[in-house]
């Protein structure tokens, strides 16, 4: 569940967890965290090529709000797997219009 | 008198209150929160070894069981679950365990357990799902489960139980998953038509004889295995009575006849169907002339092509003994030159009836994998991992495939036995569209290899770091994985597998689909689990295992979800006005 997330922040940021891992010395969940509580690092937190995609925002929030779920620090609050794919494929529905 | 019967089954002093207590209700009467603990105190002391002191915080001076590790409890603190996952508990099934009056769940899935079933847990009148997977469990299903009217998921694979197919099984209504596979089972499977709820029936790798269950008109149906067995007879003719049916699995078997070149048939791969030496017919490549030719003219089937050759061994026969001879020469040579191109035609293809049985030697040798790689020369390197390097190969047939060949330091006879094992049930597993298909294997002394999908797209890691994916290109990507842990959870659970998920181990088809590869069992084994530590959730592997314990609570969290922007709504104004700012 928690690798999952990840995946999920990595097709929404194009950045590499292991790189974070280093430069950041924090994990990727982390640092996504820090970064929301900036609007202006939000902003470079995202891939630049998904901002410029217009139309999708409410589609990549809603992404982002399940990948920070799966990464939750409790195991216990992270998402079961049936419940994450329901949300992801309402997004995909959204993003095929 | 139902006191003492009680008491004189069960052979526990139950707490001596609750008797004393008396009340006509049976239910009262055998047990309370205190009784429930009691009963898990025993299971505690009869599992002798707890080598992860997985029952280290069952502790009875508590007031109630309900905070021990692996046990729920109702709002009345009665227990309700019992959850001891893969902890190589050693011992024997408490006999007392029938006195949990509210019992669920009893999970105690890939432990050391000997012995044999309770008979008493009949009594657990609320039980819903059993499950018992992968124990050292004997002798034969209790009759007195038969009472357990509610049971839902009955899994007791993976033991060494026996006997005939339980018939107390046809009086649960509302049994949606039997799981009797990998056991001892002998004698004939009855008619399954009354279990209207049943999704998954397996019992492969059992002795059971008789004919093909009928399960006819079972809506539910998912997944039916019945591979590795002694059926023999036809192939049944109800599939398309079955409307949800995905998955069949009758190879290894003694069936015989033609396998009907109509698409409920078709639906299935070459594979559901081999290892069976009297079946024939296009889709696993034998003509049913040759089988007829082997096996002289008394054979069963009504089919066209079979027709001809009885007509034929008939005009033969009515020459007189020479012309039956001749006819038996042409025959045996035909049979043979028959069965050389099956040979080639599956392995060159996506199976191989090599691997039936539980031979070591399955699949492809080295010498072979050896040509299809050239020699497993560098050129044809895709991919290195920790202990495995893959190779873009071609098979005989001129299909490309991958193939993942693990280093030399792994072999040795003990890992071959487990790394075939594995191999058997990756194969099963993998038929999931999300996964990358392992097809086969190399299971020599000299060579452990896996021919898997090739996958032309490459890694996800790749697509996404080196060129570029389109916002509903990771959509998919993210959903199609999803799909694929779904599946590992809830369809898999027994055979807990464990996934290494990162974007290098998931690859990308030659339609932009995404698939997962790499997947371990860890009760085999054969490969040091890996982990890649910016993917593991602090402080824990990366597993992907059953999560039904938190299922019910997560429901809670998809509203919040489906009510999309949480967290952020207030952050956010517009993402997409950033765009030529942040390009600048």
């Amino acid at each position: 569940m928690y690798s999952y997330g990840i995946v999920l922040l990595e097709l929404l940021t194009r950045k590499k967890p292991n790189s974070i891992l280093v430069t950041e010395r924090m994990n990727m969940s982390k640092w996504v965290r820090k970064a929301l509580l900036k609007p202006e690092l939000t902003v470079q937190m995202f891939d630049i090529t998904l901002l410029c995609t217009l139309g999708i925002d409410e589609q990549l929030l809603q992404v982002l709000d399940v990948a920070m779920l799966c990464t939750h620090e409790i195991p216990t609050k992270r998402p079961s797997m049936p419940d994450v794919l329901k949300v992801l494929m309402k997004v995909k529905h959204d993003a095929q219009k | 008198m139902i006191l003492t019967l009680v008491v004189l089954v069960v052979g526990i002093a139950i707490n001596s209150t609750v008797i004393a207590a008396g009340n006509t209700d049976r239910r009262r009467l055998v047990g309370d929160a205190l009784g429930d603990m009691q009963v898990l105190l025993q299971l505690a002391q009869l599992s002798t070894n707890d080598p992860q002191n997985a029952l280290g915080s069952w502790d009875g001076s508590r007031p109630s069981a309900c905070s021990w590790q692996g046990i729920r409890c109702n709002a009345a603190n009665r227990v309700t679950a019992i959850f001891i996952v893969n902890k190589q508990l050693e011992g024997v099934l408490a006999p007392s365990l029938g006195l949990l009056t509210y019992l669920i769940t009893l999970d105690l899935r890939f432990n050391k357990f000997s012995g044999s079933i309770p008979p008493s847990l009949g009594a657990c009148q609320m039980l819903q799902t059993l499950s018992l997977s992968g124990n050292l469990l004997t002798g034969d299903v209790p009759s007195e489960l038969a009472q357990n009217t509610r049971m839902s998921t009955f899994a007791v694979n993976l033991n060494m139980l026996s006997g005939s197919f339980p018939l107390q099984i046809l009086a649960w209504r509302e049994l949606s998953v039997l799981w009797l596979d990998n056991n001892m089972f002998t004698g004939s499977i009855p008619d399954l038509t009354s279990l209207v709820q049943l999704k998954i029936l397996d019992l492969q790798n059992n002795q059971f004889t008789g004919t093909v269950p009928n399960v006819a008109g079972l809506q539910a149906l998912l997944d039916i295995d019945l591979s590795n067995n002694k059926l023999s007879g036809s192939l049944p003719t109800f599939l398309d009575t079955l409307p949800k049916l995905r998955y069949l699995n009758v190879s290894n078997n003694h069936l015989t006849g033609l396998i009907p070149d109509t698409s409920v048939f078709l639906r299935f791969p070459a594979s559901a169907y081999a290892g069976n030496d009297g079946l024939c017919g296009a889709i696993i490549k034998r003509d049913c002339a040759d089988i007829s030719n082997m096996s002289g003219s008394n054979s069963t089937s009504t089919s066209a092509p079979k027709m001809l050759s009885k007509t034929a061994i008939i005009v033969i026969s009515s020459l007189g003994g020479a012309g039956v001879l001749l006819g038996m020469f042409l025959g045996v040579r035909c049979a043979y030159r028959g069965s050389q191109d099956i040979l080639e035609d599956l392995r060159g293809g996506e199976d191989s009836t090599l691997l039936s049985g539980s031979n070591v030697n399955v699949g492809y040798t080295v010498a072979e994998l050896t040509k299809m790689t050239n020699g497993f020369v560098k050129a044809n390197i895709i991919g290195v991992g920790s202990s495995s390097i893959v190779y873009r190969s071609m098979l005989p047939g001129g299909a490309i495939v991958a193939i993942k060949r693990l280093s030399e330091e792994k072999y040795s006879s003990d890992t071959q036995h487990a790394f075939v094992a594995e191999y058997q049930i990756l194969k099963r597993i993998t038929q999931h569209g999300s996964m990358v298909r392992v097809l086969n294997c190399c299971a020599t002394p000299s060579c452990m290899a896996l021919v898997l999908d090739f996958m032309p797209g490459g890694t996800l890691e790749n697509k996404l770091y080196e060129q570029s994916m389109s916002w509903l290109d990771r959509v998919d990507t993210a959903v199609s994985v999803a799909k694929g842990l779904v599946y590992l959870h809830l369809d898999c659970a027994a055979h807990k597998v464990v996934v290494d998920l990162k974007p290098s181990h998931i690859l990308i088809d030659a339609d932009s689909k995404a698939h997962i590869t790499d997947l371990h069992i860890p009760r085999f084994a054969t490969s040091k689990i890996p982990g890649t530590i910016a993917y593991c959730a602090p402080g824990e592997h990366i597993s992907i295992l059953f999560c039904r314990v938190f299922v019910s609570a997560m429901m809670l969290l998809l509203d919040s979800l489906l009510g999309s922007i949480v967290m952020h709504q207030n952050l956010f104004i517009s993402l997409s006005s950033h765009c030529s700012e942040s390009n600048l």
